[in-house]
């Protein structure tokens, strides 16, 4: 009888621990959107919501009013013209890390993962594959990424400002 | 025995509620959808563009220009339309107004200007209030406005016009809704004090008058704006002033173009001293050009 129960203990406990998922978060990442041909156009939102879980999905959340130009005239513009951010207020990314035997989050090191899911912008959904780093110092992971957007592709016309823009993502989580 | 079984159960039931904890595997795209659909019912943003600029045609809106930006902003109405052919339709003669307009924060705003009309100064404060917020934030944008003029113009002599006779307060309250993403409101009820009453009679030294701004968005960039004052009281000959016209925002640009009836174009001239009248052609083509300049330093 003790046996049996330290065997169903066991047993519970085993699986609780092989099932455990753990997940880092944070409110205030920072993603940067840039045009390549005007330094004065850069935009810096500092309120990105982002979650990773250790099984690989990796979730990013923003308003489009959050981010901050130089300029506020500049800021208007993008927020009324650019991307319409009454009619669609947010960023949304969901993707997962396709390489995710290369990446441990429970030790500590540098790590370049690939991530491929659907961002969403301006009302488009598209399929976007990211390379970045995943750096892990004291059990919290720091993500680190850049790449490019065409805006055609998010059915935004931008021919007067910037076709492609810059993205670049700098998460802290806890 | 019966210790051992108590300690036993309370371990199993430790155990089990730690792996009911643990052995769900959140689906952190649902839980993104969740809590973004949350946000998004809370949501306190700011409302931006209730109008394009801080005047729809004379009447201020309750825009605030840019903190760190400068507007330059040119204003221009031509002779009243029923001069007729001769007159090339009042485009002859022209007067204007210049003016800068100095975003200092978010929420404040000054300017200065020269008008032909009486060749006057003017300059005014704006200050807002409160902004209209997404959700179930504020409902309405209010924008506070004081702004004085001075009638530089060179006067009969045997009149003993002082400095002071020739300025005039006025000071207006601005509430817009933006109801719509292209549809948006304004009421601005407004008070004007002449120190003298120089070139006009009857009225009253202190004046009432309440002016409705309209603005229909037709395209991303172009709209359709009304404006007019309901005076209390008007001068002798005056009438209160009506306005429409069109605006086209090209981001940096703003160019509005419009027919009015009053030839002034700062506060207490457009609203009180607006000599024509639409039933008889007194109206004038007019546009105002504004060009935002960034002046100021950083965002940080």
């Amino acid at each position: 009888m003790k046996l049996f129960l330290s065997l169903v203990i066991s047993t519970v406990f085993f699986i609780a621990n092989a099932d455990a998922q753990k997940i880092f978060a944070t409110r205030n990442g920072k993603v940067t959107f840039s045009a390549p041909n005007d330094e004065d156009v850069t935009a810096v939102n500092n309120e990105v919501t982002s979650r990773i879980a250790d099984n690989g999905q990796m979730t990013f959340s923003l308003l489009i009013k959050g981010f901050k130009f130089k300029y506020a005239e500049m800021q208007d513009h993008f927020n009324d013209q650019y991307l319409e951010s009454t009619k669609f207020p947010r960023g949304d990314f969901k993707g997962t890390i396709t390489n995710l035997n290369e990446v441990n989050f429970s030790k500590d090191g540098a790590y370049k993962a690939t991530v491929s899911g659907d961002l969403t912008l301006h009302g488009v959904t598209k399929k976007v594959t990211v390379n970045g780093t995943i750096e892990v110092k004291g059990g919290k992971p720091v993500l680190t990424a850049k790449f490019t957007i065409v805006m055609n592709d998010f059915n935004v016309s931008a021919k007067a400002v910037a076709e492609k823009v810059n993205v670049e993502v700098s998460c802290q989580y806890q | 025995m019966m210790i051992f079984t108590k300690r036993l159960l309370a371990i199993v039931c430790l155990t089990l509620t730690t792996q009911m904890i643990f052995a769900q595997q959140v689906d952190l795209f649902k839980m993104q959808d969740s809590t973004n659909a949350a946000d998004n019912k809370n949501g306190h943003e700011p409302v931006l563009n209730t109008f394009y600029s801080t005047r729809l045609v004379n009447g201020h809106t309750v825009e605030i220009t840019g903190k760190g930006s400068m507007d330059f902003r040119i204003n221009h109405r031509f002779s009243p339309l029923n001069l007729g052919f001769y007159e090339m339709f009042g485009l002859d003669a022209a007067s204007m107004r210049l003016g800068f307009d100095f975003g200092l924060t978010d929420n404040l705003m000054v300017g200065i200007g020269r008008t032909t009309y009486f060749k006057e100064y003017d300059g005014f404060i704006k200050y807002r209030l409160m902004h209209q917020k997404t959700g179930n934030g504020a409902p309405l944008s209010i924008t506070w406005e004081g702004s004085w003029a001075y009638r530089n113009l060179k006067m009969d002599p045997t009149l003993k016009v002082t400095s002071s006779d020739r300025t005039v307060w006025t000071t207006q309250l601005l509430i817009a809704r933006k109801f719509s993403n292209n549809f948006s409101f304004q009421v601005s009820p407004s008070f004007t004090h002449y120190n003298r009453r120089l070139f006009v009679s009857g009225g009253s030294t202190d004046m009432f008058a309440v002016g409705f701004l309209v603005r229909q968005k037709v395209s991303k960039r172009i709209s359709i704006n009304g404006e007019y004052f309901l005076q209390t009281q008007r001068f002798n000959g005056m009438h209160d002033p009506l306005s429409i016209g069109v605006d086209i925002n090209t981001g940096g640009h703003v160019f509005q173009l419009h027919f009015t009836n009053s030839q002034g174009m700062n506060d207490h001239s457009a609203i009180h001293e607006t000599s024509g009248t639409w039933g008889n052609g007194d109206v004038r083509w007019g546009f105002n050009v504004s060009r935002i300049f960034n002046i100021g330093g950083k965002r940080k």
